[in-house]
């Protein structure tokens, strides 16, 4: 099974309000998907449309090959672990009573508790009452409940929203060990671009309500073209000679550094051996990629505040 | 921020303080809070597409439904003291249905705020105690909504019903008052342990034995009778059965005005109590 | 998979303080209807069978149905609180299952509050020293009373499901108290369910209220549990899940 979800036109309509317009999503079997979109593009609504928690207006959505539908509900649901919206939990009970809890639903043997624990570094907060846990501890618990019963499919909806910036990087590393260590495909959402950079192995990226971009995160990179970042003796000299020299350069009009908009071996040459003519003195050379922030843009004409 | 947006009507209630907060502090830079009216405004606007009011209409619908089928059965010795046999029975019914009328009402509208967990950020925006007031304020609306709407009732169904028995204004502003002021004691106590309980089950079941309570003091003897709150619907109550003539054929009934001296004690003491509540209320962290 | 879900119920209550109200408020009516009793022993001669009425008349008119709105209400607030509702509704359990695992924790409640209740009718009534032994009668009409609570309890359960508020479901199973006994007075008692409890528990009258015919009884809680309850399925399996309402 190449792909562990597809959709077919998924959509998801309020009254006259698109929130999901023809969707058609393919998440690669062992891979990080990341789900990419600004605040109330939709992405909570199609993970929720996923699990079967809301119900599509239209199109179809196959989850291991077998399409969801009253039928196949529970043999999806069984193999599959979520965490949507806010962590769920039981305020008056304890992080491991939670957890047994999950354990009777899911009819899997509670000795399985330890080891999720013990995975999202939780051991020492099991007896406390889930109401006096921080946001950062519920987050991390809800994501211990997703993992019970090693689910082939796991479904997180911005599971980093709370966390301090070490709990961010910790749920990153762990997210990203998951397909290795249990063979898992995660699902992950964010509206952080460079989160899900640092994540993910594919990327989707919607905005309201329909699909921009689908691809290996990879193939996104390649669509950002890299470019050269030159520092010089003389700056100013340096762009005037440069650009009668027919080089695609720019000009940073406030630091003064210059851009070389292409990567090509034969123009960076050029580019040093004109300097070097001219008796100018390279100090700096490196490449950048464009940031995810400026594909971001490109794809939507829109500057995200992030 | 998701908990506290959780629900529709939070939104509009966390996002309207705010902004009147800064009108108000346009206008007077130093003021600490925002002003009474603005919380009152605030208050009603939490409540929108809430349909709080059902309550009390509701109840009093039944209520005088209930009333309206004793009436059928009336002979002309019945008219002639109609009204009479309506307070009475009225205030009867208050103790038992009231208590768990005002846990509803109460609960309901300080649920939202213990669910949303909007506390935190109502403490910013006002006075704790002003809150607790206000709210309170909001919800004693209701309990006059169904204690006029009960005394205004009871004459309407009475001329309907061609009672002979001359209404005796001053009789019915007393059940009014009386009816009115011990609802309002059991209501602060319910607003107490509304804002006070997590999970809401005490008020209500508070709210319940309450109920039971009333209705069963009535048995009890006179000094036992008075120690009991919920049992002043009867105690107060501004007509009286006098059990010693009453046949199975007739009724002896009179009317009792309020005891002057007891029911300024009641006030007091019910005084006492809202601010004993109010002070266990700023006692607990948020 | 119902008996998990069952599992799963008992296992959220713990910790809580729910079991107190059935402990503590039958003994109002308990104590009260003693007293009543022993006060109008020239009225009520029936020995065992008046203390019954006493007892039961009050608590299963106006005092059951509220008293189990309280816990249904509970049962779906903990689910309506932190998103719950997510995690509930993507338990690979049959969403059936899910209403009728908490409908269990209902009947449980209600066995254990009617089994309290008749526990101090007996010891009240050796108080009162009432001679003999406790009539059959009044433990049949227990039982049968408990019945109800499967067209009680199943409403409940599923208004506090749709409302999702705490107080208001309560409130309702108060007025639908009081129209009850409207309905027993027709003698209409089987076409409404808040006096099905009445009708059961045989509370206001000390002859059989059925006529010693149970069927139709029957008929009528099993025919209110199957619309309740079919309502309650249908509602879960069709409306999308707003877990932060």
């Amino acid at each position: 099974m190449e792909h562990i979800i597809t959709t077919d036109s998924l959509t998801k309509r309020y009254g006259k309000k698109y929130v999901v317009k023809n969707l058609d999503l393919f998440v690669p079997t062992g891979s990080i998907y990341g789900f990419l979109g600004p605040n109330g593009a939709g992405k909570s609504t199609t993970m929720k449309m996923l699990l079967g928690l809301a119900k599509p207006t239209g199109g179809e959505i196959r989850i291991f090959g077998a399409q969801l539908e009253e039928k196949n509900r529970l043999k999806i649901l069984k193999h599959t672990g979520s965490l949507i919206e806010s962590p769920a939990h039981y305020g008056h009970l304890s992080g491991r009573e939670n957890l047994q809890i999950i354990c009777t639903l899911k009819g899997i043997p509670e000795t399985e508790i330890d080891s999720v624990l013990k995975t999202v570094r939780m051991e020492n907060q099991q007896d406390k009452k889930v109401k006096n846990y921080s946001l950062g501890m519920k987050q991390r618990l809800g994501l211990a409940a997703a993992l019970l019963g090693r689910p082939r499919l796991l479904l997180l909806d911005e599971p980093t929203n709370g966390l301090d910036p070490a709990g961010i990087q910790e749920m990153r590393e762990l997210i990203c060990s998951l397909p290795e260590r249990f063979g898992m495909t995660v699902l992950v959402s964010s509206h952080l671009l460079s989160e899900i950079d640092q994540m993910a192995t594919h990327v989707g990226i919607i905005n309201q309500g329909e699909l921009l971009f689908q691809d290996s995160l990879a193939s996104l990179h390649q669509h950002s073209r890299t470019r050269i970042r030159i520092r010089t003796t003389d700056d100013g000299r340096a762009y005037r000679i440069l650009t009668r020299a027919e080089l695609p350069v720019r000009q940073n009009t406030e630091s003064g550094e210059l851009l070389l908009d292409s990567a090509e071996d034969a123009k960076v040459l050029r580019c040093g051996r004109i300097l070097s003519d001219y008796d100018i003195g390279l100090l700096r050379l490196e490449e950048q990629q464009m940031s995810l922030e400026d594909i971001f843009l490109k794809l939507t004409g829109k500057k995200v505040s992030l | 921020m998701r908990d506290i947006m959780s629900e529709k009507e939070e939104k509009k209630s966390v996002m309207r303080p705010a902004a009147q907060r800064r009108e108000t502090q346009g206008q007077d830079a130093w003021k600490p809070a925002a002003s009474r009216q603005h919380l009152f405004l605030a208050e009603q606007r939490k409540l929108r597409t809430r349909y709080v009011w059902l309550v009390p209409v509701g109840f009093l619908a039944l209520l005088l439904l209930w009333t309206l089928a004793s009436v059928r059965n009336f002979d002309d010795m019945d008219l002639a003291t109609g009204y009479q046999y309506f307070l009475y029975s009225m205030s009867t019914m208050n103790s038992i249905f009231m208590p768990v009328m005002l846990s509803v009402v109460a609960s309901h509208l300080c649920d939202m705020e213990i669910k949303g967990n909007t506390l935190k950020l109502l403490y910013t925006l006002e006075r704790p105690g002003r809150f607790y007031d206000i709210k309170y304020l909001f919800e004693l609306k209701y309990l006059i909504i169904f204690s006029a709407g009960e005394t205004l009732g009871l004459i309407l169904l009475g001329k309907a019903a061609g009672f002979t028995e001359p209404i005796r204004p001053d009789m019915f502003a007393e059940h009014f008052i009386a009816m009115t002021a011990v609802g309002a004691v059991i209501l602060s106590i319910q607003h107490m342990l509304s804002l006070v309980s997590d999970n809401q089950i005490l008020p209500l079941i508070v709210g319940i034995a309450g109920g039971f309570l009333g209705l069963f003091s009535m048995f009890f003897p006179a000094e036992v009778n008075r120690l009991i709150l919920w049992g002043y619907f009867g105690i107060f109550s501004v007509a009286g059965v006098d059990w010693q003539r009453t046949t199975d054929e007739t009724i002896y009934m009179s009317y009792q005005p309020l005891p002057a001296g007891s029911f300024i004690g009641f006030l007091i003491a019910g005084a006492l109590i809202y601010l004993i509540g109010k002070w266990i209320f700023l006692r607990k962290e948020v | 998979m119902l008996i998990r879900c069952i599992k799963a119920e008992n296992m959220k209550l713990k910790h809580s303080i729910i079991w107190s109200a059935c402990i503590f408020i039958p003994i109002i009516p308990a104590v009260m209807g003693t007293f009543n009793y022993l006060n109008n022993l020239g009225l009520l001669t029936a020995e065992w069978y008046s203390l019954w009425t006493q007892f039961t008349l009050f608590y299963s008119w106006l005092f059951y149905a509220p008293l189990i709105a309280l816990y249904c209400s509970y049962l779906w607030r903990l689910e309506h609180l932190n998103s719950n509702w997510n995690v509930l509704m993507t338990a690979p359990v049959p969403v059936r299952d899910v209403f009728l695992g908490k409908l269990m924790v209902i009947f449980r409640v209600t066995l254990f509050t009617q089994v309290w209740v008749f526990l101090l009718y007996v010891v009240c009534g050796k108080l009162c020293g009432l001679p003999g032994a406790v009539p059959l009668d009044t433990v049949l009409w227990m039982l049968r009373g408990t019945l109800a609570a499967a067209a009680i309890g199943t409403l409940q359960l599923l208004l506090s499901m749709v409302i999702r508020s705490f107080a208001v479901p309560i409130g309702i199973a108060l007025a639908g108290s009081i129209v009850g006994f409207l309905f027993i007075n027709k003698g209409w008692e089987l076409y409404w369910p808040y006096s099905l409890m009445m009708a059961g528990m045989n509370s206001n009258k000390s002859e059989d209220i059925l006529g010693g015919n149970p069927v139709p009884f029957l008929v009528s809680v099993v025919l209110f549990f199957a619309v309740f309850a079919g309502t309650a399925v249908l509602w879960l399996k069709k409306r999308d899940v707003k877990a932060q309402a």
